[in-house]
């Protein structure tokens, strides 16, 4: 069978584990309420690597949907823009990843996944709810965006090739 | 070993060079002058707050007196009944504002500096 969520397991132990790391991060207080290290997106960036593209939006939804129920903000207008810089941020990732190829790692695509999803989200806040004084808010934003992002990319990138079970869970797995 | 690949570098340099750019339009031209935006029935105004003038705007019950003088502006006379566009003084801050309902007037003050947030969360 060649159908895109054929690693079902993965596809639910990564949300799964995006729920757990959504709920780290609420717990872990915030000096800004932008300075966040977007943890939830660290089992995003394997799926992202191990999942087929159709399997990995599934993931990156069921992250969203997750992360709002965990933080309280699922009809708010955080939603929103948690949905699209979630979406953009896993469509730029799939285009770049798909162009670039072997030529960027899981660092690289993480930062412009980050840049996608802030750049969105600003954009979006700026246009529908704060107006004009957003962009004074933005390079602090982006510039952290772009350092936690590099930061889990790396994270990431290790985990991939150090984990067994992830390579038992890859391999087609054995249970 | 894997290292840190070329496209890798060549995105976080893409990163920092859009933060700075958006940090130089947000935070570059943030001393602009403030200016006095006057509506009324039949257009809209724009003045520079340092300056002085007086104008006159025709509203639906008559003349609107707006005086704009050492970088403040206020309604100097106004055919309305409760004259609250009258008693509410002179203002200067970007986003403060004096309405005159009545005459449908509306004396706004924009510019970039001193925009005050209530509240942000994320």
């Amino acid at each position: 069978m060649d159908s895109p969520f054929k690693k079902n397991n993965l596809i639910a132990m990564l949300a799964a584990i995006a729920l757990f790391l959504s709920s780290i991060e609420y717990i872990i207080p915030k000096p800004l309420p932008f300075m966040r290290l977007g943890l939830a997106n660290l089992p995003l960036l394997i799926g992202l690597a191990t999942l087929a593209p159709l399997a990995f939006l599934l993931l990156v939804l069921l992250k969203v949907i997750g992360q709002a129920l965990i933080m309280g903000t699922l009809f708010s207008h955080i939603f929103i823009l948690s949905f699209c810089g979630s979406f953009a941020s896993a469509l730029v990732m799939l285009l770049i990843k798909k162009i670039a190829g072997g030529r960027i790692s899981l660092i690289g695509l993480s930062i412009f996944g980050a840049m996608a999803s802030n750049g969105l989200q600003l954009f979006i806040a700026a246009l529908l709810f704060f107006g004009r004084p957003t962009w004074l808010l933005a390079p602090p934003f982006l510039l952290i965006g772009t350092i936690s992002a590099a930061f889990l990319g790396f994270l990431a990138r290790e985990y991939l090739g150090k984990s067994t079970w992830l390579a038992r869970e890859i391999s087609g797995g054995e249970q | 070993m894997r290292r840190v690949k070329t496209l890798d570098v060549l995105a976080f340099l893409i990163a920092i060079a859009v933060s700075a750019l958006i940090a130089f339009q947000a935070y570059g031209n943030q001393s602009g002058t403030l200016q006095v935006s006057i509506k009324g029935d039949s257009g809209e105004w724009l003045f520079p707050l340092e300056s002085n003038r007086t104008i006159e705007i025709e509203g639906p019950l008559g003349e609107t007196v707006v005086v704009i003088e050492a970088g403040s502006v206020r309604v100097s006379s106004s055919p309305c009944r409760e004259k609250t566009c009258v008693k509410s003084g002179p203002v200067n801050k970007a986003g403060r504002w004096i309405a005159c309902l009545p005459n449908r007037v509306i004396i706004a003050i924009t510019g970039r500096s001193e925009q005050e947030l209530d509240g942000l969360t994320f």
